[in-house]
């Protein structure tokens, strides 16, 4: 009977719930509207007050999101190394406009759930002006719907989903080199310079695997080429032999695989024991000093597409002191990753020196897209009205010893 | 001929995933619950074989063996801490709590070891040999020897010496255990910990092969107790049997089917095996009702 | 009148204007997402409490139906644009069909067989959501999916949201009240008790087994359309199998069987890692230590430890948190 009265009283509840929660009535509505502006005008004048504040020759709140843990977590690692030497750097030069950068961190687990959780947390509770962040491309999608709602600015690293610099997103901008860009250049480069008619594609089975492998399907059909074979592997698979065995079978001249390091050391190391003569080739996300650790001599030879040449000695001057200031902080040599989160910072930095002490979310956005001939680790960079950085892209072979030379 | 290499393939892969399924079944048979961490002990294993080999420059012989004992000590305190606790609680907290302790173990071994891949160089060696066509890896071939040779071993223990008998008998019936005078508690740890390091042998057989990283224990482990139950979780070899059938699934998967489904066809098979006989391939009995 | 019969009437009321008043409250819209998230939860962990804590029948896939119910939402949004009125029950109605597509074979499993086999469904379906480009957009999920409109309101902020999701969740907790304390609530408990016994009795095991099955992949359902709304952006790595252990651990940590605790725990561990953000890299150490520590040192759930302090607020003074359905 108790049970029968707690149903009743909750329904009944539920029922006023309804009716107050969703306003049947247009005043109540009206009212509800009133209410949010006015939320959204208090939270306004909160926003400028920490604006001021920063303005003081305070601190800017840039906030970083990034996968620290999870299967991305090595590229979330490197990520946040790149943009703390960079933060070091600006403060050490005297910051921007006289206020020093403050860094504040979050973990998306490479969740786009969490990724949204991490950035309602550095937008709202922290206040930050700026965010950069992240890795996998459905966390930063998940991620530019807060940023757009709320404007704030963010500057993606690494997500090279083709749909992330959609021009109805304003406060996007990223400096990887799309996927689009990448594939077509590492597949047109077996069609043409190699003139290779039996390729292979490989891929890691999410986003950034999947999104190259479109790319360079494409490509290869449109010049008439079809794909002798495509297969999937799970991002965190550790054998690969069973795609390979297929494919082996098939004599293939070039396989293209677009995935991290990791499995590609994998790769590498299983297609040398199963005996197969083919060339492996792929997307930026190969370049790490890594992948000549893991796989030794089965790596040498690998060529990949990148924007960032690894080797101080033969790269440009601003990649060059790039490299020998991370490797003093941390004893590591930098990879794409590193390198592109750093710039990241750099690109987010110009952006703030152009919004002066306002450090309004559209100025920074404007400075930030009218970035021109910029060099930085990962090249000269010019931003287009989309928040996509242009730049050249280079192709680079792994070579004996673990060095890389320049091929095109 | 792609067919028979897929099979040598599958089969390798199958042992490593049968040894790991080895030490579900004992930690089933004698506590009823799998045990989710032990993915993680067989990282344990890696990584510590890894550090002492790599890092302190132990010679193999001795790095294992050592390795083997920082694992079967992990164990013994994950027993201790999460295990002995809920003794007498119910099965699904039982088993969240085996979750739970995975979670924390495999993120204890990210803040320590980092997140990035590790290569451990082969025991006895990767130089592939070529059979009539067909390419046989060293490696592989011992690690098959050893996962059916760790079997016949562990049916000798369990059958031949008083340590196994009293675990037998523990994980038999507990209360009639008791009664004989066999110190059950000591029994179930004793199980607990030589589970522990068996998982270990399987992490130290996987490292020379495979790159691994922190992530190693939730991708190994979901390979292991879905080999233990297809085996059957009430019997030893079940878990080897049970591993090669996955492996061969799974590579049979990508050379007839899509590799984009690997793991939706090895599953299947999985469902299909557990619709068509409950309680896996290898066992006699006819249902468990543990969780 | 004592303080506790005052406290007896009144406390329902209490929850539900603390509940209706939070958001006035809490400006922050990171918290009022993390709420959101945590009612969503609690809408799924519900759903798998009727299965798996009622009826006994074990998921470890439970993140699929939540999934079909989200790409349901999605598709439903985006390429027909059906107002979320009507997206809501399809989602549920989706995921229901699934749930009974899988109940069936799963009729003849038991205990960890069952558990493996919705294992093994949870992994398929997630498959499928990351390589069937035509229907689910694959890896690169399925985005602009718009705020719901209702009554010429726009849902659009987390605040307004909130409504729209705690709504939602009294809705289902009244009906799994209701469900749960009706006859078929009573076969289900038998079912869990004993299925011979409750067979014997005259339970139509095999109906109330599906019943089971498409009632709560029915709400996983709803609790994944409300997540597609609530982020308005959905890709398949939201849908992998770990998700489903994490709302096993919610119904665990909550309590298994018991609705308060269903609640309490999916708010629990939702909120949980987002508190332990301040200690960095050691997060999710620290999570699986609590889940594991609460577990052993809360045996009942944390909703096993709010009934005993409901309890003890009116009066009726126990000394041993109250035993429920064993």
């Amino acid at each position: 009977m108790k049970r029968k009265v707690l149903g009743v009283l909750l329904a009944t509840v539920m029922a006023q719930g309804i009716l107050t929660g969703c306003g049947g009535s247009s005043s109540t509505a009206t009212t509800a509207a009133a209410e949010e502006k006015t939320e959204a005008a208090a939270a306004e004048t909160e926003a400028a007050e920490a604006e001021t504040e920063a303005a003081a020759g305070g601190t800017i709140k840039i906030g970083v999101v990034a996968p620290i843990s999870g299967s991305s977590a090595m590229v979330g690692d490197t990520n946040i190394k790149g943009i703390r030497l960079a933060a070091k750097q600006i403060n050490e030069a005297g910051g921007v406009n006289g206020m020093t950068i403050e860094l504040i961190e979050e973990d998306d687990q490479q969740d786009p759930k969490t990724a949204v959780s991490a950035i309602n947390k550095l937008v709202s509770s922290d206040q930050v002006v700026g965010v950069i962040g992240t890795v996998n491309s459905s966390c930063t999608l998940a991620m530019m719907d807060v940023t757009e709602t709320y404007q704030v600015p963010l500057i993606t690293p690494n997500s090279s989903g083709i749909s992330i610099t959609d021009p109805s997103y304003d406060y996007i901008a990223r400096l990887q080199a799309s996927d689009t860009m990448m594939a077509r250049a590492i597949t047109e480069y077996a069609l043409e310079d190699l003139g290779y008619t039996r390729i292979a594609i490989m891929y890691q089975n999410d986003d950034y695997g999947a999104g190259g492998m479109e790319v360079a399907e494409e490509v290869m059909k449109e010049a008439g080429v079809e794909p002798i074979a495509i297969e999937a592997f799970d991002p965190s698979a550790t054998d690969m032999s069973a795609q390979l065995l297929k494919i082996k079978d098939l004599d293939p001249q070039a396989i293209i695989m677009w995935t991290m390091y990791s499995p590609a050391a994998t790769i590498a190391l299983q297609v040398q024991q199963l005996g197969m003569d083919v060339d492996l080739m792929g997307g930026g996300g190969l370049t790490n000093a890594k992948l000549y650790e893991l796989a030794q001599d089965a790596a040498v030879g690998i060529l990949n597409t990148q924007t960032f040449f690894p080797d101080k000695e033969k790269a440009s001057e601003t990649a060059a002191a790039f490299i020998e200031a991370y490797e003093a902080e941390y004893g590591l040599t930098p990879d794409s990753n590193a390198a592109m989160a750093y710039d990241s910072m750099m690109v987010m930095a110009e952006g703030l020196k152009a919004a002066g002490a306002e450090l309004d979310p559209d100025d920074i956005m404007a400075g930030i897209k009218s970035v021109k001939d910029m060099p930085l680790a990962t090249g000269t960079i010019t931003m287009d009205e989309n928040g996509d950085a242009n730049r050249d892209i280079l192709i680079i072979r792994l070579a004996e010893g673990g060095s890389y030379e320049l091929v095109k | 001929m792609q067919l028979i290499q897929q099979l040598i393939q599958g089969v390798s892969l199958g042992s490593i995933y049968g040894l790991v399924a080895l030490g579900y079944v004992l930690i089933y048979q004698a506590w009823g619950v799998l045990n989710f961490a032990q993915g993680e002990v067989c990282a344990i294993g890696a990584f510590s074989m890894l550090e002492l080999h790599s890092e302190l420059g132990l010679p193999v012989w001795l790095a294992m063996p050592v390795a083997m004992i920082v694992s079967m000590a992990v164990g013994y305190l994950i027993e201790l801490l999460s295990f002995r606790p809920l003794e007498n609680a119910k099965g699904t907290s039982r088993l969240i709590a085996t979750i739970g302790v995975s979670i924390c173990v495999r993120n204890l071994l990210r803040v320590i070891f980092g997140a990035d891949s590790f290569a451990f160089p082969s025991i006895f060696g990767d130089k592939p040999i070529e059979i009539g066509g067909l390419i046989v890896v060293p490696q592989n071939l011992w690690n098959t020897a050893f996962g059916f040779g760790l079997v016949i071993l562990l049916n000798l223990f369990l059958r031949h010496t008083r340590v196994g008998k009293s675990m037998r008998a523990t994980a038999q019936d507990k209360e009639a255990a008791r009664l004989m005078g066999i110190n059950v508690r000591r029994s179930l740890t004793n199980t607990f910990v030589m589970a522990s390091a068996i998982g270990a042998i399987g992490g130290m057989l996987l490292a020379p092969v495979y790159l691994f990283n922190s992530n190693l224990g939730s991708v190994i482990g979901t390979k292991g107790y879905a080999s233990a139950v297809l085996g059957g979780l009430d019997y030893a070899s079940g878990a080897m049997v049970g591993g090669i059938i996955l492996g061969i699934a799974e590579c049979l998967a990508v050379a007839l089917g899509s590799s984009a489904y690997q793991s939706v066809i090895a599953y299947i098979v999985l469902f299909l095996v557990l619709i068509l006989k409950q309680s896996g391939i290898m066992s006699r009995k006819k249902g468990v009702e543990k969780v | 009148m004592s303080i506790g019969k005052i406290y007896e009437k009144t406390r329902l009321w209490i929850i539900l204007v603390i509940t209706f008043c939070l958001p006035l409250v809490v400006s922050n819209n990171y918290w009022l997402h993390i709420l959101n998230l945590g009612g969503i939860f609690a809408v799924c962990t519900l759903s798998l409490n009727l299965l798996t804590g009622c009826t006994g029948l074990f998921s470890v896939g439970h993140i699929a139906y939540y999934g079909i119910g989200a790409y349901t939402a999605a598709i439903l949004s985006t390429r027909f644009g059906v107002p979320f009125l009507i997206a809501l029950p399809c989602s549920g109605l989706v995921a229901m069909f699934f749930g009974i597509l899988l109940g069936m074979p799963a009729l003849r499993l038991k205990g960890l067989y069952l558990a493996i086999s919705t294992l093994a469904f949870g992994e398929i379906a997630y498959k499928v959501f990351l390589n069937w480009n035509e229907v689910t957009n694959g890896t690169k999920g399925i985005r602009g999916i718009k705020a719901p409109v209702l009554f010429g309101i726009n849902f659009s902020t987390y605040r307004a949201y909130y409504y729209i999701v705690m709504i939602v969740l009294v809705i289902t907790i009244v009906l799994m009240r209701n469900l749960i304390h009706s006859r078929v609530g009573r076969a289900l408990l038998s079912i869990r008790e004993s299925e011979i016994a409750a067979a014997a009795m005259g339970v139509n095991t095999v109906l109330y087994k599906i019943l089971a099955f498409a009632a709560s992949s029915f709400f996983a359902g709803i609790a994944g359309c409300l997540y597609a709304y609530e982020v308005h952006f959905i890709s398949p790595e939201s849908f992998v199998s770990q998700e489903s252990t994490t709302v096993l651990a919610m119904m665990v940590v909550g309590g298994i069987g018991s609705i308060a605790g269903s609640i309490v725990g999916a708010f629990a561990l939702t909120i949980i890692p987002e508190v332990l953000r301040f200690v960095g890299d050691i997060r999710l150490v620290l999570y699986g230590a609590a889940i594991v520590a609460i577990i052993i040192f809360v045996p009942k759930g944390l909703g096993g430890f709010l009934e005993w302090l409901d309890q003890i607020l009116m009066g009726k003074v126990k000394k041993q948190i109250p035993e429920e359905g064993e």
